[in-house]
């Protein structure tokens, strides 16, 4: 595996990672804009502008788009989230230009509005989608709730209102302001040639002007404990969300934290797990830790039977503030470890799994390490490190939202 | 890319694709010990007793073990379907031998600790009611219910009542019917040497003995149209029909006319109901199969007021299929089927399960190229007969949401 990297005479950044062993291609356009980044006014519109890419622009019709992606036998789709938006293709390598002048070209969208006015559609059945799914409710409800007025809260789909009153002139604008070519990354893994992946990158995309990117204003949140029960009377389950601050993105001790979320839940064999899932008290009982750029939570979501809803939060409350209190055993720091090393080089097979890491890293600037590197990262954490995570990562106080049939909830007096 | 097939005497079938190429390795166990051998009233047994399984092994409690698991590096997964339960992994070439030593304990002596049977079972309740959470989900096992001949009808995640009577007798009943060589398939894919890995399995699984039952007889269902009311903002709609068994002679065309319907976002049901109308966020079709019985499950999700007009175009572009497809539309599904096919070349895991489910269902296995090599012979006009002959017309179809809908063919 080989890495490079350049920028373009227009500034846009070109990343590469060459593995000759894959059978595919994977490209990628990593864009910094997400909800973060959007007024209440087009709150939405970073998300519905990534359909809008799929639709026609200066030198495709919407038609000639998705035929040209099938015709190449192309695997390929878009998501966004509330600070990035990702576009990505998968190709056999004889598709390599092809496939990169398709997907350039389509970050130069026309946004018409009669395609805009038929998308806008899809995206509010995106949203009712979303509200029959209490899961999804709930982690939203709790990141608006733990975030409060800084922007990491604001929703990724929008609200029904903002969709229905944005206009394709406001979504033009946010674009030429977004996807300037300094706001936006180019990112190719697996089976090709730098030295021409360059050129056509070139080629493709040098017509690009420059514009002013408005920056990102940042805030620190003040980890508080609040609570919020919110009813819905037609789900099943109890959904159980706790936010606790963690380290951003650009924090050198964000492996450390990884395995941390990897002790604390993983699916099997951590602490949540043998807590909650195998006593049968939630069928479902998780932990990740999401890194933002400057900023960064410990996530857990948890799904229960709504009368057990006490005694599962109390569990897994005393199990997240337990988690500094005695050393760490070996035993679990190398059973996390090897977790995280097996799905490194399982995915440093397949050039797909190998373009998100990479590319998320080189958006925000942080350095690039060999797979080797990575592994010999994770391979020297050890119980200091852990107990290290004490002040940047702490676990004493919760942003909780509770999402369910429950309306109301008995929980004995308690001092945080 | 050399392919290896060695049958033990006991019936157990070795498969092996191996990879120089690779640090990792992956397997995939296939038992014939489906939901279809659930007793009457007690469906889910089958499911019960794969987590089971996992809750200890001799002198290795559930605690043990999932640490050994571990800490060999083992990424599993394991699932229950109607013929058989597959238990799969990947991890780093050389942990492979000490790995399969340890499946061949939970394989093959599970302790199944009495008291853990409750927790399991509030589990599988747990997620039942989870599913209703899960609008999707739900959909798709109601559909399979109405849609799939019995025994197969059943999910195999089983019902409250059928979970609530199962006792550890029949865990242990099943386990003993159903978790034996005959029939067993055990494939590996990535680095590893066939040899080894052979002498290892003869070694590991020789003196295990035993064939399961052979399965029961299946029997339509007819054709039927069934509302579900759930309160929610979205219908989902699902449509099923007959297609061709991996093993029937048409099974590749019955690929390409699935990628005409729902490939990539140019296909007939994405084109129309998505992006032309803006009807759906979600719009899928997916191919279902069992040995004697297969079909395309089509989904799609509405908001109530629009829900009818979605499921008229989807039945519309079904009925469509009859008059053929046209030659650019061929075209791209063969390249479709063709880069699919390569790009699932990079996975170790997903080779490990194609080799056990082509073993499975034709009896069989086919290299990448040698697969390659059939697509090329498929012609327009081949697709088109088979399109003729093959075209859904009549569907059983399942709503779920506020309002009923009328299906108009």
């Amino acid at each position: 595996m080989k890495f490079y990297e350049a920028t373009l005479t227009n500034g846009l950044r070109v990343f590469g990672e060459v593995n000759l062993l894959m059978k595919s291609v994977t490209m990628g356009y990593f864009v910094k804009t997400g909800s973060r980044d959007e007024t209440a006014e087009i709150n939405g519109v970073s998300h519905f502008l990534e359909h809008m890419c799929f639709k026609s622009n200066e030198h495709r019709t919407t038609d000639q788009i998705k035929l040209d992606f099938d015709k190449m036998g192309a695997q390929y789709n878009a998501f966004t989230s509330n600070e990035n938006t990702v576009y990505y293709l998968q190709v056999l390598p004889e598709f390599l230009e092809p496939g990169l002048e398709l997907i350039s070209d389509m970050m130069r969208p026309a946004v018409h509005q009669e395609d805009f006015d038929t998308e806008k559609k899809v995206i509010l059945e995106e949203i009712a989608r979303a509200e029959d799914m209490p899961m999804f409710l709930a982690y939203k409800k709790a990141l608006q709730l733990y975030f409060d007025k800084n922007p990491l809260g604001n929703l990724v789909l929008g609200t029904t209102d903002s969709i229905k009153a944005l206009t394709h002139l406001q979504m033009q604008d946010y674009a030429r302001r977004r996807y300037a070519p300094e706001n936006l990354l180019l990112g190719c893994t697996g089976n090709f040639d730098w030295a021409h992946f360059v050129k056509l990158a070139e080629k493709y995309t040098s017509h690009w002007k420059a514009t002013a990117t408005n920056e990102r204003a940042h805030a620190q949140i003040q980890s508080k404990e609040t609570m919020q029960l919110v009813h819905k009377s037609s789900a099943f389950r109890e959904q159980i969300v706790m936010i606790a601050p963690a380290p951003a993105k650009q924090h050198p001790q964000r492996e450390v934290v990884d395995l941390l979320s990897v002790i604390l839940g993983a699916s099997s064999n951590s602490r949540l797990y043998w807590a909650l899932v195998d006593k049968g008290l939630a069928d479902d009982a998780g932990c990740d830790y999401m890194a933002f750029d400057q900023n960064g939570i410990l996530y857990t979501q948890i799904s229960c039977d709504p009368e057990r809803t006490p005694e599962v939060l109390e569990i897994a409350q005393r199990v997240l503030r337990e988690t500094y209190q005695e050393s760490f055993a070996r035993e679990e720091i190398e059973a996390a470890k090897n977790k995280l090393l097996t799905s490194l080089v399982v995915g440093s097979e397949q050039s797909i799994s190998r373009l998100f890491p990479v590319g998320m890293d080189r958006l925000y600037h942080l350095p690039y390490r060999t797979l080797a590197e990575e592994v010999q990262l994770i391979e020297k954490i050890g119980e200091k490190e852990l107990a290290g995570l004490r002040e940047i990562c702490p676990l004493g106080k919760f942003t909780t939202v509770l999402l369910g049939p429950l309306e109301r909830l008995n929980l004995s007096v308690r001092d945080s | 890319m050399q392919l290896y097939v060695q049958p033990l005497k006991n019936g157990l079938t070795i498969l092996g694709e191996p990879s120089r190429e690779r640090q990792s390795v992956a397997f995939s166990f296939l038992i014939p010990c489906g939901s279809i051998q659930d007793s009457a009233g007690k469906e889910g047994t089958a499911l019960l007793l794969q987590d089971y399984l996992f809750k200890g092994t001799g002198d290795l409690d559930a605690r043990k073990l999932a640490h050994r698991l571990d800490a060999l590096g083992l990424q599993r997964s394991q699932s229950v379907d109607r013929e058989f339960s597959i238990f799969s992994g990947v991890t780093i070439g050389k942990n492979l031998h000490d790995v399969l030593k340890l499946c061949a304990r939970i394989l093959r002596q599970p302790n199944f600790p009495p008291e853990e049977l409750e927790s399991l079972r509030s589990l599988a309740l747990q997620s039942l009611d989870a599913l209703e959470d899960s609008p999707l989900g739900k959909l798709f096992r109601e559909l399979l219910r109405k849609f799939l001949p019995s025994p197969f009808s059943n999910s195999p995640a089983g019902t409250r009542e059928s979970l609530t009577a199962i006792a550890h007798q029949d865990i242990d009943t099943q386990f003993k019917r159903g978790y034996l060589p005959k029939g067993t398939i055990l494939a590996f894919a990535g680095s590893f040497d066939w040899k080894e890995v052979l002498a290892l399995c003869e070694e590991l699984f020789g003196d295990w003995v035993g064939s399961p039952p052979a399965p029961a007889q299946t029997k339509a269902q007819t054709k039927t149209v069934t509302h579900l009311e759930k309160d929610s903002e979205q219908v989902q709609i699902g449509v099923a029909y007959e297609s061709v068994t991996p093993a029937h002679e048409d099974y590749l065309l019955s690929r390409f006319a699935l990628n005409v319907l729902r490939g990539g976002m140019s296909s007939r049901l994405f084109n129309e109901v998505r992006e032309k109308r803006g009807l759906v966020y979600t719009v899928g079709a997916q191919y279902v199969t069992t040995k004697p019985f297969a079909g395309v499950a089509c989904y799609a999700g509405s908001t109530t007021a629009r829900a009818q007009e979605t499921l008229d175009v989807m039945l519309t572009e079904l009925k469509k299929l009859k008059k053929g497809a046209f030659q650019d539309e061929f075209e791209r599904a063969k390249t479709r089927i063709k880069t699919g096919l390569i790009i699932q070349g990079e996975s170790s895991i997903s080779r490990a399960l194609s080799l056990t489910q082509d073993w499975f269902f034709i009896g069989k296995i086919i290299s990448v190229d040698e697969r390659l090599r059939e697509i090329e012979t498929v012609t327009l006009a081949k697709l088109n007969e088979h399109l003729q002959k093959w075209a859904p017309h009549e569907f059983t179809v399942v709503t779920l949401g506020r309002n009923p809908l009328e299906v108009r063919v």
